[in-house]
């Protein structure tokens, strides 16, 4: 059964002991949650995993949360530190630590975009490149890359959910962008 | 033409414009400002263009491995369910025990014969146990006797015999009878007037002695040791009967 009215009046039915109300707020957040995780993680089965861990987390501190906050912001800030709890433990078991090689060449990343046409396996090369230059962003700037093309979110709408000025999400994903640009500058795609 | 007030870092004051208009959030007075920059500045062209190429490879990215995914289909635990639905569902062990004793869930008979049954099994274990053994004992151990040092059995013998003498001075009638012991008597006062001397306890103490209650000391020595001790026969200053009876002799 469909539950209406805002996030935060369906946490107070949550609150009230109505269970098909949080399910409500699973239901309309748990696309993007998941695709946050996915952007912030990498890899499917992570990103998994963090998007369940979070909403159970939101549930079980369903009692702390505060009514001043929206419920979009406190269920973003919940999966950011989930996914960094799970970076750093895949950080520790040195599991495929999300770096790219700065060696300089001809055929860089832009380079090879430029070329048409281009091939499935090279296509492929292209986003695991793409995927570590985002996953070496810092944890700000990486999460308004996410937000923006992950989950598709307006400036406005990242800006209201991290709860910082409009032009602070601008300034934010600009320079992303730019570190982006120079990582992948220097970064060889092997043509196959 | 290069704009000379460009700066390519952060704080580059077309750096948001840019962003906007590369994701279509500009308003159109903000395109049109940033296209005639634009016409101006090579390398914010060059910026936009590099800009829009990472866009599309993040597109790709999305479009190629996130998109065709499956939801995650959370899934809620029902047992948290439950824990989280009942406000009530974690008591500490005070509020347990409270819940147990509350005279709403079983009558307050109930809770009284159950409070007697406790109680009356605490007593039971506690009178298995030897929980109290050690300071029963220490109780009723034979407690050391005033009489176990030398000096106090003479001082306590000598007061004896001295308020025996008192009582046969004050009334000569009773004593008619006992003219025998009368000289033994005398014999043993003598003695008793000479014990403080030897024993090295001052004859004024001697009366306090018996009233005053004498501590014990610390290092206890039993009786039975005494007959063992060795004394040696120069040490031995204490009377002798026999020498008591020669002195009285001769005044007699």
């Amino acid at each position: 059964m469909s539950q209406t009215g805002t996030d935060e009046k369906l946490v107070e039915m949550a609150l009230a002991g109505n269970s098909d109300a949080f399910g409500e707020i699973v239901r309309r957040w748990e696309r993007k949650i998941f695709a946050l995780c996915y952007g912030m993680l990498g890899r499917e089965e992570d990103a998994r995993d963090a998007a369940q861990e979070t909403f159970v987390s939101a549930f079980r501190n369903l009692n702390g949360f505060r009514g001043d906050a929206k419920v979009s912001s406190w269920l973003h800030r919940i999966a950011v530190n989930q996914c960094l709890t799970r970076l750093r433990r895949q950080k520790t078991r040195n599991e495929a630590p999300l770096e790219i090689e700065n060696e300089d060449d001809s055929s860089s990343f832009f380079a090879a975009a430029g070329q048409l046409p281009s091939g499935e396996t090279e296509q492929k090369e292209r986003i695991e490149t793409v995927r570590k230059a985002v996953g070496a962003l810092p944890t700000d700037l990486k999460q308004v890359v996410v937000m923006k093309e992950f989950e598709e979110m307006t400036f406005q709408e990242i800006s209201e959910i991290l709860e910082i000025p409009l032009s602070t999400v601008k300034s934010r994903l600009y320079t992303a962008l730019k570190q982006l640009k120079k990582r992948l500058e220097k970064t060889p795609l092997e043509v196959v | 033409m290069q704009n000379n007030n460009h700066k390519s870092d952060l704080n580059c004051a077309f750096g948001e414009t840019l962003v906007a208009v590369l994701y279509n959030e500009a308003t159109a007075a903000e395109t049109e400002n940033f296209e005639r920059h634009l016409n101006r500045c090579r390398e914010c062209s060059e910026e936009l263009a590099a800009f829009g190429m990472l866009r599309n490879a993040v597109s790709d990215w999305r479009e190629t491995e996130f998109a065709p995914l499956a939801l995650p289909n959370i899934v809620l635990p029902d047992e948290i369910k439950k824990i989280e639905a009942a406000p009530t569902g974690k008591h500490s062990p005070f509020q347990s025990l409270r819940a147990f004793f509350t005279p709403a869930n079983f009558g307050w008979q109930l809770s009284a014969a159950g409070f007697a049954g406790f109680i009356i099994l605490g007593l039971l274990f506690i009178g298995s146990t030897d929980l109290f053994k050690p300071i029963k004992e220490v109780a009723d151990a034979p407690r050391p006797s005033v009489n176990a040092t030398p000096e106090i059995a003479i001082a306590q013998k000598a007061e004896r015999e001295r308020d025996e003498t008192t009582v046969e001075k004050n009334n000569p009638s009773a004593n008619a009878s006992n003219q025998p012991e009368e000289k033994t008597r005398k014999v043993t006062a003598r003695i008793n007037d000479k014990t403080p001397k030897h024993s090295g306890i001052p004859a004024a103490r001697n009366d306090n002695l018996s009233k005053r209650r004498i501590p014990v000391p610390k290092t206890e020595r039993k009786v039975e040791d005494l007959s063992i001790l060795p004394v040696a026969e120069a040490d031995d200053n204490s009377p002798r009967l026999t020498n008591l009876l020669e002195e009285i002799e001769p005044s007699e």
